[in-house]
């Protein structure tokens, strides 16, 4: 009962902020029809007023309850449904009217394909809905945060912990997980942001691609293609950022491009708050930024519009406030942070885009060029996406599946070409592919990993877009052979990489079914991932562990934390810090006295003295062996039942 | 760019970009010796399940795994095993755990971090089968031969949880894991006799080892059946004599349910039986009752 009506409390809320936001949305985007910019802005706006609610409760003061949440929301949706009521379109007949104009353009295999990415859609809802947050690196710094901010109802400058990510990352999306647990406070839709952010890449496709004067169908059909990227699929349904980051960069591309064809600043208002939430993801974001706007300067210097050269510097400082503002208000308190706190704006965490410079300049010169070396040799083996299974972390992989190793390699050779010949390249249609071209080629600069390509999904989405623009150009649809070929090719592509993705890594279908036959409490991460049951305490902590019962956890720079955690994020962790001179000496011992210390003055007895999938095992009479790697020092608990 | 050359090109372009990435991500999945010394087990990390189905490798019932190695040899996988550490052909192979994020090297089962020398792996050859039995309790292990390099990695996902928890339940945290003894291994559920997972209850009787972490009132409650007429329960805590349960003779499930002190550290609760079930006459551990439950928990 209390689920249902914090469920109703949540669709009541929710409600109100979409339909404050699609009116203000509405009010940007006069034009009627343009379905898929309205569902963009709409989209932004929403993510914006969370992301801006939250911050300004959590920061200042102990504001980061329910209640004042709902209040402050209630209170801004019902000031924007006031100014921008009257200028909103009934969003249903729009969509119809959208669906009458896409059907007669929309052939057998659109709509086969439709049919899929509803289905998949569907499929990953369940998804994040009936399984917990999996993926390793979110056990290490996404969600935890998220539950220190529950437990002390503020955004704390610093969590006393040695995972410096967790105190240096741009958190952004962790603010949209924390939004959709609070409302239930459980956890199973924490990565539903990643889903909405994953679905607002298809219209955000089909807008720059109607822009780019492709047909409604092909549009549609582009769109789904790139919906159906595996990495995308992939992380659709974690609380990694990726996705987040990658839709959010695109929808800032769209939104500048409008800008670049209608001038209307409403556009650069939308393009700030996009830019401001990719700069909230990832702190990596401020390079998008300055490639996007390097583009695209280029692209407004060559095609200037004649009437607006009065006031030039004025309308300039205007048009860069409108984006700015936003931007910096959305996505710069974590720079702000890591600047005040540690006097640099990545933080005390090492990240390769503020440290370019290492050494003198030749020996760093030397260094970006090998990296440049290393990742263009590796481009082929990894688009091949071959001997590796699709996880989240792309693990040696691209992930950017058949179709844009069938659509996006030749578009590629397109895009290069085009460069090449001066008419060509002054069409603003190539803006999106330059832009890609130009992040992918500093990324290759920056570092290279075996993990690296998930940070490259921008580069499949707007390549695939670029491939349909020059198979409509060409007249290539317009053949039959064309036509079966690309549909077969789509529909072959999409259908391999949703079923690769289908089941998670590591897991298997008897197991899924396993989980779900557990106890909802016992839904946990822990026994999803259950590593080696008698390796580590994750599991047992989980079900055995009440989760009112507070617990030392040993931390080192990576390690996982999110997975004590219950559903309801009760459990209260103590981070023990092992200490940096025994960072990666995983033999020593744990230091045991200052251990039995740190445990007497939290006035906690249980400690875990695991780290990721290694526990430690020390030899102290004091320290109960409750289960492997999970300690009881009767100490702590003497401290705790003192008055 | 001529237009008229991309209307002809691209299309076909496209078909043989698709076709050559379908071909190379199906060909078969084949390490060399040389790749597996040389380089981590990253390179060769499992598929995920989707890929297995084009491969046959699916879990087959009752959590065995089915596959094939890199010489085309069938193996038949089943968690969980004890046994020797040879193939049918009596060459050594080594057996590591395999671990996402610490990779182990194929130099020996010396190698095995503190972790996982918990894990009691083996391999079992049944040689009249021409199977492979692999035994450990882990999620994942990547197997190595010394004679022919190959390697079998995959994630074993399935709840593991002892036999024993299907039954035996406890409830709140007052003692480690508690220890049993004079049960038989889970079994069923045999619906054709109407009956859910159970264990049966040994003579001379079964044992529960607790060691409490701070005095506390324990709550056992059991759930079994008894069709023996006369069958009596005689609970002990630590050595004396709580008190004697008669049960009726019946083939329903019935809750027995008594409370005992517990004291900080070593505690023993003995189920001692009167009689054993005559069709097990000749067994040296005889059945007696039938477990459906034991729930042990904190007394209010």
């Amino acid at each position: 009962m209390i689920l249902l009506g914090r469920g109703l409390l949540f669709v009541a809320e929710n409600g109100l902020m979409l339909y404050a936001a699609h009116a203000w949305a509405c009010a940007l985007n006069r034009k009627p029809g343009a379905v898929a910019d309205t569902l963009l802005a709409t989209g932004v706006i929403y993510f914006s007023q969370i992301t801006f609610t939250v911050l300004l409760l959590g920061i200042f003061a102990p504001w980061l309850t329910l209640r004042n949440l709902v209040i402050v929301n209630t209170i801004l949706s019902l000031a924007m449904a006031a100014a921008w009521g009257r200028q909103r379109r009934p969003i249903l007949s729009e969509l119809a009217g959208s669906w009458q104009r896409l059907a007669p353009g929309l052939d057998r295999a659109g709509k086969i394909l439709l049919a899929l990415f509803a289905l998949f859609a569907g499929l990953l809802l369940l998804k994040v809905v009936l399984f917990p947050p999996h993926v390793w690196d979110v056990l290490t710094y996404h969600l935890t945060p998220a539950v220190e901010w529950y437990q002390q109802a503020r955004i704390p400058a610093v969590i006393p912990t040695q995972v410096d990510r967790m105190n240096s990352e741009a958190l952004g999306l962790t603010v949209l997980s924390f939004w959709n647990f609070i409302f239930f406070r459980d956890d199973f839709l924490v990565a539903l942001p990643q889903l909405q952010w994953a679905l607002l890449l298809v219209p955000a496709v089909i807008s720059l691609a109607r822009r780019s004067g492709i047909g409604r169908g092909l549009a549609v059909k582009a769109a789904v293609a790139v919906f159906f990227i595996p990495s995308i699929l992939i992380q659709a349904w974690t609380v990694k950022d990726h996705v987040a980051l990658t839709a959010s960069f695109i929808l800032a591309l769209v939104f500048m491009g409008n800008y670049l064809a209608t001038r209307e600043r409403g556009q650069l208002l939308l393009t700030g708050l996009s830019l401001g939430l990719m700069l909230g993801y990832k702190l990596v974001g401020v390079a998008y930024f300055g490639c996007a706007w390097l583009v695209w300067f280029y692209f407004a210097r060559v095609n200037p519009v004649p009437s607006q050269t009065a006031g030039r510097w004025a309308r300039r400082c205007m048009d860069f406030s409108c984006v700015i503002l936003p931007a910096v208000l959305l996505g710069g308190y974590w720079y702000l942070r890591n600047f005040i706190l540690y006097g640099r704006l990545q933080g005390s965490h090492h990240h390769p885009l503020f440290e370019v410079l290492q050494g003198s300049v030749w020996e760093s010169l030397l260094f970006r060029l090998g990296v440049f070396t290393r990742n263009l040799v590796q481009f082929v083996p990894r688009i091949l996406d071959y001997r590796h299974e699709f996880e989240a972390n792309l693990t040696g992989i691209s992930g950017f599946g058949p179709q844009f190793f069938a659509l996006g390699l030749p578009a590629m050779v397109l895009s290069l070409a085009s460069l090449a010949l001066p008419r060509e390249r002054r069409n603003p249609v190539h803006f999106p592919v330059y832009t890609a071209w130009l992040l992918l080629i500093f990324y290759f600069f920056l570092y290279y990993t075996l993990h690296n390509y998930r940070l490259f999904m921008f580069f499949p989405a707007l390549l695939i877009l670029y491939s349909a623009y020059w198979f409509q150009r060409s007249g290539a649809g317009s053949t039959r052979t064309g036509r079966a070929i690309l549909n077969g090719v789509l529909l072959a592509a999409v259908l391999w990489s949703g079923l690769m993705t289908l089941i998670p890594a590591g897991q298997t279908l008897s197991g899924l079914r396993g989980f779900l036959r557990l106890d909802r409490g016992e839904q946990t991460v822990a026994n999803f991932w259950r590593l080696s049951p008698r390796a580590t305490p994750y599991a047992w902590i989980s079900d055995y562990l009440p989760a009112s019962e507070p617990l030392a956890v040993l931390t080192d720079e990576d390690s996982w934390s999110y997975i004590y955690y219950d559903r309801n994020w009760r459990r209260k962790l103590r981070f023990f810090n092992r200490g940096r001179d025994m960072n990666q000496a995983l033999q020593r011992p744990v230091p045991v006295g200052r251990l039995k210390r740190f445990l007497r003055i939290q006035g906690v007895p249980f400690a875990c003295l695991c780290d990721n999938s290694l526990c430690y095992a020390p030899a102290d009479p004091d320290l109960l062996k409750i289960y492997q790697g999970l300690y009881y020092y009767a100490g702590g608990a003497d401290v705790r039942s003192r008055p | 760019m001529s237009e008229a050359v991309l209307k002809r090109w691209l299309p076909p372009v496209m078909l043989a970009l698709a076709t050559a990435y379908f071909t190379i991500n199906l060909f078969p999945h084949r390490v060399s010796a040389d790749r597996l010394n040389r380089t981590s087990y990253v390179a060769d990390k499992p598929r995920s399940l989707a890929r297995q189905w084009f491969k046959s490798e699916v879990p087959g019932p009752a959590g065995v795994l089915r596959g094939h190695d890199a010489a085309g040899r069938t193996f038949r996988r089943r968690l969980p095993l004890l046994g020797g550490n040879r193939d049918a052909a009596g060459r050594e192979v080594i057996v590591l755990p395999w671990s996402s994020s610490r990779i182990l090297g194929p130099k020996g089962a010396a190698d095995l971090t503190a972790t996982w020398q918990d894990e009691p792996l083996a391999l079992h050859s049944d040689q009249r089968a021409g199977t492979w039995w692999l035994e450990g309790r882990t999620v994942c292990i990547a197997l190595v031969t010394r004679d022919f390099a190959s390697t079998l990695a995959w994630l074993v996902r399935e709840r593991v949880r002892d036999e024993e928890d299907l039954i035996f339940v406890q409830r709140g945290l007052f003692s480690a894991p508690v220890e049993t003894g004079g049960l038989r291994p889970g079994e069923g559920p045999h619906p054709q006799f109407g009956l859910p997972r159970v264990r049966w209850g040994l003579m001379p009787g079964t044992r529960l080892r607790l060691r409490a972490l701070r005095p506390f009132t324990l709550r056992v409650t059991l759930i079994l059946t008894s069709d023996l007429p006369g069958q009596i329960l005689g609970l002990e805590v630590n050595g004396s004599l709580l008190r004697e349960i008669p049960l009726k003779p019946t083939r329903q499930f019935t809750s027995v349910a008594f409370q005992c002190k517990m004291q900080t550290g070593e505690n023993t609760v003995r189920i001692g039986y009167a009689l054993r079930h005559p069709f097990e006459a000749t067994d040296p551990r005889p059945r007696t009752v039938l477990y459906s439950r034991i729930v042990l928990e904190e007394a209010p």
